[in-house]
């Protein structure tokens, strides 16, 4: 026996009232009488207890106590039996496409909960339920349960949010469910056109084809007074206002005419030196979350280097090509510095102690630098390319490695190989938990590489990978996603601010609430309490702001639909009910 | 107080009486002393001494003989009238009592029978005058009118101790025979008084189908007495077996002593209901 509907034992409570009415107002009832001699000679049921009086053989009580008892138990649903049950999951495309209203101004999102709403009402009973939200990640809210109250609640707190659906994740948490269990039924709410294609899937394709304007992208230019922004028109031709806020303030109001289906560009004109844009349409579309957008001035990050050297005229200008960088000086006998530097560059001299943060760049070292150990000495090396991964060929950006010629190297064991010949890694780099190491193997007077014009790109691409901007993983970043936080080894506490204000703490270098559309920032503290703040912008993906295309259903027909689930025993109750209620009636009619 | 038209067709109606009527007063009553009344009996022969007057000279005629015609007796009858005044009687049939005392006392009187009414109630016995002539109804009709029920009553106590007149007599007795101590006694005590009895058992409807439901206190109308039931259907179902049960026994009591036994459940419209429950009972005709 199993209880489908608990919360209908609430119904229990009615036996109070019933009861007390009985106390209330069963009083006894004085009747004067010709004579009690008929009476006495009757064999009747003479009451003696006053305590009693009120209950016993009030078989109107009882009757409505039993009703009131087989209503309660009825509407709790007591089910039993059931062997193979019908499952459902249920996939919900929780992207930001979702909250894009129809032409009755209601949201995609509202359809599909309607649309689920109604399939649960007529789902039979004993199904179990499972529902999976896709949104950047995906959720399981409900696991295979068959009450439906819980579900309709879960239904109802279901949201749509600002980033991308990963429905590929979900359909395959949901297909590898129907592989293992028999008798699942996939069932997709979405507004994505593509998914009416897919085998032994439901679809259940919500929204209208809905015009939309979106603003891409908005870039700052503080040095001329301007701002540009990006619109695409997914739609007929229309004439639309854009609003451009600098800082905060209404500084620019532009009336654009966009062609169907076609893309344009905005300029605004800023306030010299405005750091921070926001442009947005004066009036909402279909979908509401793509009309604002926000840009931000490019990032300048001042960084500071100590180059350790007894002279290196060619290292010394390469690094001090960035005219954001300061180079100190440092003969090998000042090593051991304990000013704290963005980058340590040691040419051809190691300290006794390696610095404890800041990232280190080794020149021919005479011993390990953070796991890269230079091993045998190779003379004439000659074949320097670049070596194969990801990293190198970042570092290698638009070299051109062309007879470059070694005296003497030592190869590098350890690390990620950044350069290397034919006798092995001549530049490596490795990355530990507080440090970014790169170790060149040979001596820069020993060969001709500082006389190539490959020297300074390297060593700017070296310095982009050792002093990584904080924020530049976020550039392609996305509202939903998990955006990478490279943040200053050397700051003892690192948070985010969310365009609402919350602080978030970064412990792992990883944001992962990234639902808000905005601006945010990233601040870091330092342990002589100095802070700072890089901000940066994530808005809705691109692609959500595709509205124009109208999603199809798909029903599936399932082949086995032999599952058999609970019988619900409230409905024969009722029947009982129904019968206790003409029983009770008969007995008031008749007096007790 | 019976209305005039009621009364008006009593007229058309007389008490019967299973026994001729003797002693007393001449009445209209026919007794089986042989009178000067003008209705026939038998014949006889003629013997010295009888009255000439009432020879048959027709039959001399034919038979040569003398034949003395006989004549009926006509005389007056007592009527008793016994109304149970009990408090118990109050309950829905005391008018119908009244009435019913009333009709069967005129009836009595337009028939030359003299009438004795007597009131058994709390307060004691009652009786009035001798009544006799029509003139003598709106008297009766006074002293039922003023008896109140009242407290209870022993039938079985009371009635033997009536003070009744000597010689035959039709009594009524008028009650619900309601008492706890029985009323065997107190019908046989009039049996051995050489009276024609009648009984007329009147209860209400509400006796006879009590209509409660719930808990109730029952209170005793003649001694305040006190039962707390629960009156459930079981229960009234009972009730209503006992009650039928005790009216038979009743019935079966008078039935095997030769007594009229009528048993009256009154109705909105009495005098209808009287009239027919009188003649239904052969008490007029």
């Amino acid at each position: 026996m199993e209880w489908l509907q608990p919360a209908g034992a609430w119904a229990f409570i009615a036996i109070v009232p019933v009861i007390l009415l009985y106390l209330l107002h069963k009083r006894v009832r004085q009747k004067p009488v010709p004579s009690l001699l008929l009476w006495r000679k009757t064999q009747m049921d003479e009451v003696h207890s006053r305590l009693l009086l009120h209950f016993r053989n009030q078989l109107l009580m009882w009757l409505q106590l039993l009703m009131i008892a087989v209503l309660a138990i009825s509407l709790m649903h007591p089910a039993t039996g059931g062997k193979a049950q019908q499952e459902s999951v249920w996939i919900f495309d929780l992207s930001a496409s979702m909250q894009t209203l129809d032409t009755h101004g209601i949201s995609r999102m509202r359809r599909a909960q309607e649309a689920a709403r109604k399939q649960l009402d007529s789902m039979p009973v004993g199904e179990k339920l499972t529902i999976l939200t896709a949104s950047a990640a995906v959720e399981q809210p409900l696991t295979r349960s068959d009450d439906r109250a819980e579900a309709r609640r879960q239904l109802s707190t279901l949201v749509a949010q600002n980033g991308s659906s990963d429905l590929a994740g979900a359909l395959a948490l949901a297909q590898a469910m129907q592989r293992e269990l028999a008798g699942v039924q996939i069932t997709v709410f979405s507004d994505n056109a593509s998914l009416s294609a897919l085998p032994k899937i439901g679809v259940v394709g919500v929204g209208e084809s809905m015009p939309n304007q979106a603003i891409l992208d908005v870039t700052v230019q503080p040095e001329s007074g301007t701002a540009f922004a990006q619109i695409r028109n997914d739609g007929p031709a229309v004439e639309t206002a854009l609003e451009c806020h600098a800082e905060g303030v209404l500084c620019d109001l532009r009336t654009v005419s966009l062609e169907a289906h076609a893309q344009t560009s905005v300029r605004f004109a800023v306030p010299k030196g405005t750091q921070e844009v926001c442009v947005r349409f004066a009036q909402p579309d279909a979908l509401q979350a793509d009309d604002t957008r926000y840009g931000l001035a490019p990032r300048q990050n001042r960084h500071t280097a100590l180059l350790v050297t007894d002279g290196n005229v060619f290292l010394q200008h390469a690094l001090a090509l960035d005219p954001l960088m300061t180079v100190d000086l440092a003969a090998p006998s000042d090593a051991q510095e304990t000013a704290t530097y963005d980058l340590y560059v040691y040419d051809g001299c190691l300290p006794e102690k390696l610095p404890q943060s800041g990232a280190v760049f080794a020149i021919d070292p005479d011993g390990e630098v953070f796991g890269i150990q230079p091993a045998e000495t190779v003379s004439q090396a000659q074949g320097v390319r670049a070596a194969a991964g990801e990293t190198a060929r970042a570092l290698c950006e638009n070299l051109l490695l062309d007879e470059i010629a070694i005296k003497e190297t030592r190869v590098l064991n350890g690390g990620t190989a950044v350069l290397q010949t034919n006798e092995g890694a001549v530049l490596s780099v490795y990355e530990t938990q507080t440090h970014r190491v790169a170790v060149l193997g040979f001596d820069l007077h020993r060969s001709n590489l500082p006389l190539k014009a490959d020297f300074p790109v390297l060593i700017q691409n070296l310095l982009k990978y050792l002093l990584p901007d904080s924020t530049a993983s976020v550039a392609q970043a996305a509202c939903g996603e998990e955006v990478a936080l490279h943040a200053d080894v050397r700051a003892q506490q690192v948070w985010v601010r969310t365009p609402s204000g919350k602080m978030i703490p970064v412990k792992d270098g990883y944001l992962r609430d990234t639902n808000e559309i905005g601006i945010y920032a990233l601040i870091e503290q330092y342990a002589d309490g100095a802070e700072r703040e890089t901000r940066f912008t994530l808005h809705i993906p691109t692609a959500e702001s595709a509205v124009n295309e109208e999603a199809v259903s798909a029903d599936v027909q399932y082949e086995a639909k032999t599952a058999y689930g609970l019988r619900d025993w409230s409905t024969y109750l009722l029947m009982l009910l129904f019968v206790l209620v003409l029983v009770e009636w008969e007995v008031s009619r008749r007096g007790t | 107080m019976l209305s005039d038209a009621f009364l008006a067709r009593l007229d058309a109606f007389a008490l019967r009486a299973g026994r001729a009527a003797t002693g007393g007063a001449g009445g209209m009553r026919r007794s089986k002393a042989l009178g000067s009344s003008a209705e026939f009996s038998d014949f006889r022969e003629y013997v010295a001494g009888d009255d000439i007057r009432h020879i048959d000279w027709n039959a001399f005629a034919r038979f040569d003989r003398l034949f003395l015609k006989l004549f009926m007796e006509e005389k007056q009858q007592r009527l008793n009238l016994i109304l149970d005044a009990s408090a118990s009687m109050g309950f829905g049939k005391w008018q119908a009592a009244v009435q019913l005392c009333q009709a069967l006392g005129y009836v009595g009187l337009c028939g030359g029978d003299s009438v004795v009414l007597y009131t058994l109630s709390g307060n004691g016995v009652h009786s009035s005058q001798t009544l006799s002539g029509r003139y003598s109804y709106a008297r009766l009709a006074a002293l039922v009118e003023q008896t109140q029920p009242h407290g209870s009553v022993k039938l079985d106590t009371v009635v033997p101790r009536l003070l009744l007149p000597q010689g035959q007599g039709i009594c009524f007795l008028i009650s619900d025979l309601l008492c706890e101590d029985g009323y065997e006694k107190a019908l046989s005590s009039l049996l051995y008084r050489k009276q024609e009895v009648t009984l007329v058992q009147l209860w209400s409807r509400e006796e006879l189908e009590p209509t409660m439901e719930g808990t109730a206190e029952l209170i005793d109308s003649e001694n305040g007495q006190k039962l707390t039931l629960n009156a459930s259907y079981d229960t009234l179902k009972r009730y209503r077996e006992t009650a039928r049960t005790y009216v038979q026994q009743a019935q079966r009591f008078c039935h095997a002593r030769g007594i009229t036994h009528a048993f009256v459940v009154p109705e909105t419209a009495f005098e209808e209901q009287m009239l027919r429950v009188l003649c239904n009972a052969g008490l007029i005709a």
